[in-house]
């Protein structure tokens, strides 16, 4: 089974990749891999130097589950952008000073899991900026080969209340969340609903929730290097295309682009925005001004699913705001999405909210 | 009531008016009925015409556009030798190694197909089907295409001429683009015409919302789906999808087009748009009047604009099939050559 794991991983790395992998990985010693580099095999193809490296692994005494997920998260590492995370806060913790050693974080998140699932369940945990990046693997009793699906990746911030975790079959979200609360000794887990592909951004938007939009500037001002220096403001892209225009070109609506800028500024600021895939709401108000309209029954709400999706799309939501392809100002669950930091939303009237809340 | 003028406000005029849809040349006729149309002497469908209709459901065609077929014989024998010769051509085009990597095409059948037909003029369906080994190797159904023609108003070739060639505005195809393509080569090579992907512009799958979403919903179906391809320049969002519960499209529908009639007219399509955009306008701010229309859907149908469809209601398969006929005899006998499908604009 380790073996199948390692050829997995290998397949999804470039050839290229390989060598910087397995320096990463600290499994094989440094003698082993400049061996490998030096051998023919480096230019065949790459199923020869896997299968090579596969070799030299299994007759090593601590070639495990264990140590083969190690190998698995450094891969995921270098293209976090391959799984969906989403993020969950930890609350109401009652331990001071948590597990921030890997080792020990692993034993102790071991322990808890075998308590939950089978006894073969297996854990790996690397450190890498500043975060624990965890595979945990929980297999089928009956089942004897490896089943990816059956492993889930976490990243935990140390220090903070984050926790991104990969999808999981619901079958076993539960018990993995009770192993969850028992290793960080919390009461809660809370879904944060927020989901992407970019880890940094989803960090940013979970982390930095009440310094975003307009705000984040006086935060890349701390984060910069030289914080007592003159800041200029990272320039974006579009104001260099347009300052590049032909000079005999003017524009008519100048002014109305200006005002428009500023009026996003104000709202979004002018740095990049963090990267979500998609934006998913599901709205339930009235029409507007429905009973001038003559809509049967007016004061029945729409039942609406309306989702952006893009490579980037709070960015993609300023752009529509610049192209003048929305009305200007936005609404405000379209502006203050990064310190919602939330990508699913339920909208309904205010009226209905509140008597949702008083039948409660 | 709320049009579109009212939606743009004049800062946004300057730079974008409609694409594709309302201000381009029609491409469908001022009104549409939208009686439902039933089979072919609805009261003797057998088992067999029903269990072909419902071979149709819950699968992804790509919709094809045919010229008149020359020299197409409606025989059991002709069938047969058509069958060999395209098992013969498929044969021929793996040898050449068309088929890596993919499902490989075995033994051919081509048959008519009954019960796809509802007026006396129409065409009985023609099927061709292949079966091969899939990618795991297992012995498959790779291919199906028919030839199809429902309730033809009125056929494009001359009398003198209708002896030697045989009309199907349509065909459905599924299966893998290679096996597709090498198909298409031999049917144009062998009965001498032209088969071209049915695109459809923003303004047919305006129409196409519309006429479905006409037919009451029943309850629980599927909501109307409407996605928009937002613009190049907008950089960092690709595509809206919006989504509204089919009771309350039909709620929006029922004001602008009187329960009496049966006439869907081009100003009903457009206020019904202007009213669902005009929704989400005031939801999100965003206007969909300046970006394509990509796909729409609903408990009737899902269709594209690259050109394909699935039909999901066994009661108005005919209305579907009756629409996207009408569609390909006007692209063929260039009574809208001036609407090109939009995916070329861009």
């Amino acid at each position: 089974m380790e073996v199948d794991i390692l050829k997995r991983c290998f397949g999804k790395c470039k050839t290229s990749d390989i060598f910087s992998v397995l320096k990463k990985w600290s499994f094989l010693s440094s003698a082993d891999i400049s061996h490998l580099e030096s051998a023919e095999t480096i230019k065949g193809p790459k199923r020869n130097l896997v299968g090579l490296i596969a070799d030299i692994c299994s007759r090593r005494d601590n070639f495990n589950i264990e140590s083969v997920g190690e190998l698995d998260l450094i891969c995921v590492q270098m293209n976090p952008s391959k799984c969906i995370w989403s993020c969950y806060q930890l609350e109401e913790s009652n331990d001071e000073d948590e597990a921030f050693d890997p080792v020990q974080l692993k034993q102790k998140l071991g322990k808890h899991l075998r308590l939950c699932f089978d006894p073969k369940s297996s854990v790996s945990t690397v450190l890498h900026n500043g975060a624990v990046w965890m595979k945990l693997y929980i297999p089928q009793q009956r089942n004897q080969k490896y089943q990816a699906p059956r492993s889930v990746y976490l990243i935990h911030y140390l220090h903070t209340p984050l926790i991104l975790m990969t999808g999981l079959k619901a079958s076993i979200k539960e018990f993995l969340f009770q192993a969850l609360l028992n290793c960080f000794n919390c009461k809660k887990l809370l879904e944060m609903k927020l989901t992407g592909r970019q880890v940094d951004s989803l960090k940013e938007l979970a982390l930095n929730r009440w310094c975003q939009g307009d705000f984040s500037k006086f935060r890349y001002e701390q984060v910069q290097r030289r914080p007592l220096s003159e800041i200029l403001p990272r320039k974006r892209k579009v104001d260099e295309s347009e300052e590049e225009l032909d000079p005999n070109i003017t524009c008519e609506n100048e002014g109305m682009k200006k005002r428009r800028k500023e009026m996003l500024d104000k709202v979004f600021g002018t740095n990049t925005q963090p990267v979500l895939e998609k934006l998913d709401f599901k709205v339930r108000v009235r029409y507007k001004d429905a009973k001038n309209f003559g809509i049967a029954d007016p004061d029945v709400p729409f039942t609406c699913e309306v989702k952006f999706e893009g490579p980037s799309v709070i960015e993609g939501i300023r752009n529509l705001g610049r192209c003048g392809m929305a009305k200007l100002p936005l609404p405000p669950h379209l502006t203050r999405i990064t310190s919602l930091a939330k990508n699913h939303f339920v909208l309904t009237d205010k009226g209905e909210l509140d008597s949702k809340h008083k039948s409660k | 009531m709320a049009s579109r003028n009212s939606l743009q406000t004049p800062e946004c005029q300057t730079t974008y008016t409609r694409i594709g849809s309302c201000f381009a040349p029609r491409a469908t006729p001022k009104s549409c009925n939208i009686a439902r149309i039933a089979p072919i002497l609805s009261r003797q469908v057998s088992g067999e015409e029903e269990e072909n209709i419902k071979a149709l459901l819950n699968k992804t065609w790509h919709v094809f556009g045919l010229s008149p077929l020359y020299n197409f014989e409606r025989k059991s024998s002709a069938f047969q030798r058509y069958s060999k010769s395209l098992s013969s051509a498929l044969e021929a085009e793996s040898h050449k190694g068309c088929f890596v990597d993919n499902d490989v095409p075995g033994s051919v059948e081509i048959g008519g197909i009954r019960g796809l037909t509802v007026n006396i003029g129409d065409q009985n369906a023609v099927g061709i089907f292949v079966r091969g080994k899939n990618r795991k190797a297992e012995d498959a159904m790779v291919y199906t295409a028919l030839f199809c023609c429902v309730n033809l108003q009125f056929c494009p070739i001359p009398k003198d001429l209708q002896a030697s060639f045989k009309y199907f505005p349509i065909m459905l195809a599924s299966g893998p683009v290679a096996i597709m393509n090498s198909i298409n080569n031999w049917l144009e090579s062998q009965f001498d015409c032209r088969v071209t992907k049915l695109k459809f512009s923003s303004n047919d799958l305006l129409w196409m919302a519309s006429l479905w979403s006409a037919y009451t919903p029943v309850p629980k179906s599927r909501p109307l789906e409407l996605v928009y391809a937002v613009p190049q320049e907008c950089e960092g969002l690709s595509k809206i999808t919006y989504r509204m519960a089919a009771a309350d499209a039909k709620r929006l529908l029922d004001i602008v087009h009187p329960d009496d009639s049966d006439e869907l007219t081009e100003e009903e399509v457009q206020a019904y748009f202007d009213a669902l955009e005009s929704h989400l306008c005031y939801m999100f701010h965003a206007k969909l009047g300046t970006m394509y229309l990509r796909t729409v859907g609903n408990s009737i149908a899902y269709v594209s604009t690259d050109g394909k469809i699935k039909l999901f209601s066994m009661d108005y398969v005919f209305n579907v099939l009756a629409h996207l006929t009408q569609l390909s005899v006007e692209r063929f006998t260039g009574t809208s050559l001036q609407t090109l499908p939009f995916s070329q604009n861009e």
